[in-house]
């Protein structure tokens, strides 16, 4: 492990048992989370993405369980200590955001007493934990905190519900912060100051956050580094100027190209079909029965990881050095020439 | 008066809900004031955040609320007036929707030929005519014909979707009010449904009344696009107008909220804030929808106009 | 694996062929086929309620003991109303059981004077099986016997009675299952008739809601207010004790609690895009509710109803046991007990079988409710 590096992901698979067989939503997912950095793994909805936090966090359902691999936070091997250690990390050093701010409140308690919660089970007196919630109110923007403390969630819109979701989170003073999709269930402008929330609380307490989305125009915004995940695994990883500029993996670039940004004009290019089922993932590459370009070896054989850089790694075939040259669609080349053009306008 | 440029018009929509009696008796404006039109073979968006009363105009239009006042009128004939026989055979059989939710608007008991093929049995056609024209607009919509005897259930939320668009399309109706269609969708699904969207509309010549909230697709997809904030219309444009020139301190707000997929812009954004008590004075003059230049509407006050107007 | 440089490829990667190297060339046009055989939503159910073990044994439980009701009563060769006087109270006598001393037809007397036991009028030939005790009591002696109670009333050696008689002579399991009969087609009806004013009732406030639906629940908070036991004696009085007053009373109410479920259902599912999508097409109201709604809603009716039917053979047999059953010499559970309980401590038999089989009937019944439950939860579609 570097020095800098706090939590360490290394080759996980997790399973779940359901009806059919057995559902191999991680298969062999490694990264690691540096000191105050922001790490953004993107993918769709199976891609495994929600299941590799849970794991972290030890809040995966029942039926599901760890194949192998292993998570290592401070020493610790995350997927092998008992619940009672797994309680005092979660609330003291990982903090977590979940997706839904409603289901993540009790809706019968006040919110003060949400927040005061987690700081009196950690030992701190009734009346300090009270002045410490207002502060993380207060931190996380909720104007006229005094009043709302003793406010129930359902008197909260969607927003501030997230940011009392975020300070019940900061309470422990955590090092890690894991956003498991925050903004998906708002609106855009809230979901903007939510992020910029996310991005000042980071620099303020020089946390290192782990932000699980499927919205690249929120990465973008967000992330230092980027994981792609699909059919359980991390096809591409880099830099976000790597992934967004440089992309070299035929999923990434579907993924971009996907989406119309505000200067997109012609046809879109949509991936065909659906993702696999991960009761029975295909033989090979996953993305290669939807993928274009895919080699032959594609559907017989599992594409190692190339490494392109000290940042950049991408498991495709396209990147052996015999396998034919493809590159990445016209459509695509022209936004990142546009996107590079607005950046350099911006910055002048 | 109608107006003969637009095939679906909208005056001075509006439709409030109450609840409770009494005291405690609470009426909300969903939609306030709205008026638009929508011109032949034309994509209309219409965007705004949650609540802002986008859902009920739509689902106003087609009848599934009764307006409380004001008049919509499609190819000339009001269809906000009190319902009868023919004017609800009139909306059915020119007006279809689009949902957003894939597994909420399918019902789970019918097969999709049921689904697909409802609208036609019930405008007399023979199980197999529909069982025809459902297999050939399964096929249109990238499915095959041994799905039809399927239920919901075993399709995914792209496939959903795309049943959802083929069940609106098999009666060949001329507007389509489809109500975020790709928000519950995956990215890569999203651009399937935006595709097929686009292709129909063309073979067709349809005319779409496109409501969303992710402003990068209705950019994309609308040729005008109609902003709206607590149930009013508070911008109109042709949808590069409005995203070069957006003139409302509302569409500002909300198009510099957008994230863009480019983390050198994305990490020098500016972002501004609509605090409708700081950027508007309507204590002497009341403002209204003004043409602030050709095809652009704002609704504002005679001087924010005038502002505007020289830029 | 990882492979640090593209350009030192371990041997393995090396090795791979140019020809599989090339561009696969997929041509991807429309969604792969299911494999698997379409599955409508009832054999879903059903092959879920299959796999429920409990729920089967209580079905075919159920099932035999209708079969028995239907048949029992045409081949036990005794009718419900043949009255015997000289064989009343008849203990149960089953063919090859009695050989194992159970169900034989014998029954302890007590107190009888010995000198009696030679009284061939009295005791008949082989009547007397065993003297089990022998005492004085003031100078007369008296003797426990056990006697063959069949022999002892004179009955043939051929008559069988299983359950035994009652105090009219008449065969209890003839009357047991005829009870059953009455029992299961009283409740069977009444529920048939609840659901159908319920759904109806409750269809109508649920779909249009607004005013009809204020009028329609406070038209059956009123109803639901009547005390029942009043309502039932009222109907008795009127038409008389019978089936239908029972069936009547058991109507009254018992239709609100459904009309309940299916408003709220409603209420449910009214909202839901796919009912707004029919809709927007034109399919009319009648079609709305029975197409579109309604269906929907048939899992948690079924599994009330079935609920409904223990409740309902309950609400009989509590009302016959408090006098207001149907008109005699007709048996129901219910009465049997009834008359079963007044000579509970001399022949416990006679309540025995009558509360064996409603207590089986009970069971079984919300057994098999519980499994339909589970079987027709839409959330657990799909599973085994």
């Amino acid at each position: 492990m570097q020095q800098n590096t706090i939590l360490s992901v290394n080759d996980l698979r997790v399973s779940f048992r359901a009806y059919g067989g057995i559902v191999q939503a991680v298969r062999g997912v490694s990264f690691d989370l540096k000191k105050g950095e922001t790490v953004a793994i993107v993918g769709e909805s199976g891609s495994g993405k929600s299941v590799s936090t849970k794991a972290i966090m030890g809040i995966l359902p029942g039926n599901a369980f760890i194949e192998s691999g292993s998570i290592d936070y401070d020493g610790l091997d995350i997927t092998k200590v008992d619940e009672a250690k797994m309680h005092e990390i979660r609330g003291h050093r990982i903090g977590l955001v979940f997706q839904d701010p409603l289901s993540a409140l009790n809706p019968i308690m006040k919110v003060g007493k949400q927040i005061t919660e987690v700081l009196v089970r950690q030992g701190m007196s009734k009346q300090d934990a009270h002045q410490r919630a207002l502060q993380l109110m207060k931190d996380v923007g909720i104007p006229d905190a005094e009043r709302r403390i003793n406010q129930y969630p359902f008197q909260f819109s969607g927003g501030m519900r997230q940011r009392i979701v975020i300070a019940i989170a900061l309470a422990g003073d955590p090092e890690i912060l894991i956003c498991d999709e925050p903004t998906t269930a708002l609106d855009v402008t809230v979901q903007a100051k939510i992020l910029e929330l996310i991005n000042q609380i980071k620099e303020e307490r020089h946390l290192s956050v782990l932000f699980i989305t499927h919205d690249l125009g929120v990465v973008a915004q967000m992330a230092d580094r980027i994981c792609v995940m699909y059919a359980g695994k991390i096809v591409e990883s880099g830099t976000a100027e790597e992934i967004f500029f440089e992309p070299v993996h035929p999923y990434t670039w579907a993924l971009l190209s996907s989406m119309p940004d505000l200067e997109t004009y012609g046809r879109l290019e949509a991936i065909p079909g659906t993702p696999p089922n991960m009761i029975a993932p295909p033989k090979g590459d996953a993305f290669a029965i939807r993928n274009k370009y895919a080699l032959k070896i594609d559907f017989e054989q599992e594409p190692p990881t190339f490494r392109l850089s000290d940042t950049h790694y991408a498991s495709t075939w396209l990147l052996h050095p015999r396998a034919p040259r493809v590159e990445m669609p016209a459509s695509l080349r022209e936004r990142i020439q546009r996107m590079k053009e607005a950046a350099a306008h911006a910055q002048q | 008066m109608p107006n003969s440029e637009y095939i679906l018009e909208v005056e001075h929509l509006c439709q409030t809900f109450t609840s409770g009696h009494g005291r405690r008796k609470l009426v909300v404006k969903a939609v306030d004031d709205v008026s638009f039109g929508v011109k032949p073979a034309e994509t209309f968006g219409l965007v705004g955040e949650s609540g802002c009363g986008k859902t009920t105009t739509g689902r106003t239009i087609i009848r599934l609320y009764d307006p409380t006042s004001g008049i919509v009128r499609f190819d000339g004939r009001e269809i906000s007036g009190k319902m009868t026989k023919d004017l609800q055979k009139y909306i059915t059989e020119n007006i279809a929707m689009i949902f957003q939710d894939p597994i909420e608007s399918l019902n789970p008991r019918m097969t999709i030929e049921e689904i697909i093929g409802e609208g036609l049995m019930l405008r007399g056609a023979s199980r197999a005519e529909a069982h025809d024209k459902v297999v050939e607009m399964l096929r249109t919509v990238g499915l095959t014909e041994e799905h039809a005897t399927r239920y919901p259930h075993e399709f995914s939320g792209g496939q959903r979707q795309r049943i959802g668009i083929a069940r609106a399309m098999v009666v060949r109706p001329r507007l389509i009010i489809a109500d975020e269609p790709v928000s519950a969708l995956d990215v890569s699904i999203q651009a399937q449904v935006i595709n097929l969207l686009n292709d129909l509309k063309q073979e067709m010549g349809l005319t779409i009344l496109f409501i969303a909230h992710n402003l990068s697709v209705v950019k994309y997809f609308s040729d005008r696009i109609g902003v709206m904030y607590y149930g009013k219309l508070v911008e109109l444009a042709p949808s590069r107008v409005l995203y070069e020139r957006p003139m409302h301190p509302y569409t500002k707000a909300l198009l510099s909220a957008i994230p863009q997929p480019n983390p050198l812009t994305e990490r020098v954004r500016k972002r501004v804030d609509y605090v409708p008590e700081r950027d508007h004075d309507y204590s002497r003059e009341k403002p209204e929808m003004r043409e602030v230049e050709p095809e652009h509407f704002v609704y504002c006050s005679e001087s924010e106009a005038k502002s505007m107007r020289e830029g | 694996m990882i492979i640090e440089d593209r350009n030192h490829l371990p041997q393995e990667m090396n090795d791979i062929p140019d020809a599989k190297l090339a561009l696969a060339q997929t041509d991807y046009t429309t969604d792969e086929r299911f494999t698997t055989e379409p599955i409508g939503f009832y054999k879903d159910a059903f092959r879920r309620l299959r796999a429920n073990r409990v729920s089967m044994i209580s079905l075919c439980t159920i099932l035999v003991i209708v079969v028995l009701a239907l048949v029992v009563p045409n081949i036990t060769g005794y009718s419900y109303t043949e009255q015997n006087v000289k064989q009343k109270n008849l203990p149960p006598k089953i063919p090859i059981l009695e050989n194992w001393g159970i169900a034989d037809g014998t029954r302890t007397l007590t107190n009888i004077k010995k000198s009696s036991l030679d009284d061939a009028k009295r005791f008949p030939e082989g009547s007397v099986l065993s003297i089990i005790n022998e005492y004085t009591v003031r100078k007369t002696e008296v003797v426990d016997i056990k006697v063959d109670y069949y022999a002892y009333c004179g009955a043939p050696e051929t008559e069988y009675h299983w359950f035994g008689t009652d105090y009219l002579g008449r065969d209890i399991l003839t009357r047991l299952f005829r009870g059953a009969r009455i029992s299961l087609m009283i409740a069977v009806i009444s529920v048939v008739t609840n659901l159908i004013i319920g759904v109806i009732y409750g269809s109508i406030a649920g779909y249009y809601g607004g005013k009809v639906d204020l009028f329609l629940t406070h038209l059956a908070e009123v109803l639901d207010g009547l005390p029942y036991i009043v309502v039932t004696i009222l109907f008795m009085i009127l038409l008389g004790s019978g089936m239908l007053s029972i069936i009547l009373a058991l109507t009254v109410t018992g239709w609100i609690g459904t009309a309940r479920l299916t408003r709220a259902q409603f209420y449910r599912y009214k909202g839901r895009e796919y009912v707004l999508a029919a809709r927007t097409l034109g399919v009319p109201d009648r079609k709305l509710i029975f197409r579109h709604i309604l269906p929907n809603t048939i899992g948690p009716l079924i599994t009330r109803a079935m609920i409904a039917v223990p409740g309902a053979i309950f609400s009989e047999s509590f009302l016959a046991y408090i006098g207001l059953g149907i008109k005699p010499p007709e048996p129901s559970i219910g009465i049997l007990l009834s008359v079963g309980q007044e000579v509970l401590l001399q022949y416990p038999y006679q309540t025995l079988f009558p509360a064996i089989l409603i207590s089986v009937l009970m069971i079984a019944f919300n057994m098999l409710s519980n499994g339909l439950r589970d079987a027709m939860d839409p959330s657990r579609r799909g599973e085994a």
